[in-house]
């Protein structure tokens, strides 16, 4: 019960700090940058961006992930198409090589 | 408790002794035609076979690390990855290593490569507390790094010191082995290789001292009893090492 004062008690003290520590956020407007996304070293084919459509990719991707990556582990199936060299290509950027080349972090 | 776990450990004999002979008894022919055939790329892997390697000491050379490097390329660890370079040398990566013995008595030396056995019953997954350490259906020990925690337990259980821990950021990694900070990892036998072509696939190691013409090490199923492996094991035996354990390894080893 005391327990419940002292928080009532010190309920308008904490909404003041969270609106003090939220201010800048809405001083900025929520302008966070958009991402600079890296080009792919390669693509899966020629005519296909990714190792399946678009709107696929989109839908189930953590999907094949999860399950890909179990039935390659545990189960020994390695089909080409679902591959983690095809993830790689495209999710690893372009620049990759030159900074390991190079020895120096950017 | 010895007498509980000298239980545990006859119940569990029976069961297997069980099940071999059920196999041998419906279908010997047809156990024959599954090995015959490599696995295609979409069909998981199944208990039809269990992978095994014998080792012949006596003509592994003395000073030869071929199997080593070959390892250590097909799998991007130690020198053939010079990200790893702030670990001390015990604490870095060791797939494989080379060990030598010599005889106080009478001063022979022989060298043998040493590597995760493959156990039947492995004690590293015995004691993983997360299931990251399991056993293939076919025989093939591996470490499931999504699911690893980093405990190390496994480490401590291993009686061969097959396992390693990675302890910082690694770059250029192999796509067929992916390898993390803060994950266990060991000898997959080479395992894309298996699943690739199960037929003709020879690990990194044994095709290096096979080309080196040393031959000292076999691959292939020990399922199979026409396979060369079966056939060696049957004619002229083998060893496994620290077999009173009773882990049944799937490395074996001749001339030690």
């Amino acid at each position: 019960m005391t327990r419940l004062y002292w928080f009532a008690r010190n309920l308008p003290a904490g909404i003041l700090i969270l609106v003090t520590l939220a201010l800048p956020l809405v001083v900025q407007g929520g302008g966070v940058p958009m991402p600079e996304v890296p080009k792919a070293q390669r693509h899966y084919s020629a005519d296909s961006e990714c190792v399946a459509p678009v709107a696929e990719m989109r839908k189930n991707h953590m999907e094949y992930i999860l399950h890909q990556r179990d039935e390659t582990m545990h189960r020994g199936i390695r089909t080409p198409q679902f591959a983690l060299e095809e993830c790689i290509n495209c999710h690893v950027p372009e620049n990759t090589e030159v900074r390991n080349q190079g020895g120096k972090e950017e | 408790m010895s007498e509980k776990q000298d239980n545990q450990l006859s119940r569990r004999e029976f069961l297997s002794g069980s099940t071999v002979a059920a196999g041998l008894a419906v279908a010997p022919g047809v156990f024959l035609t599954l090995t015959a055939q490599a696995k295609p790329a979409d069909q998981a892997v199944s208990s039809d076979n269990r992978w095994g390697m014998l080792i012949d000491s006596n003509k592994c050379a003395n000073g030869c690390t071929s199997c080593v490097s070959a390892c250590e390329q097909e799998n991007g660890w130690g020198s053939a990855n010079p990200t790893e370079n702030k670990s001390s040398p015990e604490q870095k990566a060791q797939w494989i290593r080379k060990v030598t013995l010599r005889d106080k008595e009478t001063g022979h030396v022989q060298s043998l490569p040493l590597m995760c056995q493959h156990c039947e019953h492995p004690p590293c997954v015995d004691v993983c507390p997360t299931g990251a350490s399991f056993k293939r259906a076919d025989g093939i020990v591996l470490v499931d790094k999504h699911i690893c925690i980093g405990c190390r337990y496994c480490m401590m259980a291993c009686p061969y010191k097959a396992r390693s821990f990675i302890h910082e950021d690694l770059q250029d990694q192999l796509p067929h082995a992916p390898r993390g900070k803060g994950t266990v990892e060991s000898c997959t036998l080479c395992v894309h290789r298996v699943d690739r072509d199960s037929d003709k696939a020879v690990p990194a190691c044994a095709e290096a001292c096979n080309s080196e013409g040393h031959k000292a090490m076999v691959f292939g199923d020990l399922k199979d009893p026409d396979s060369e492996i079966s056939r060696e094991l049957k004619n002229y035996g083998g060893e496994q090492i620290r077999a009173d354990l009773g882990l049944n390894t799937g490395i074996r080893y001749r001339g030690i």
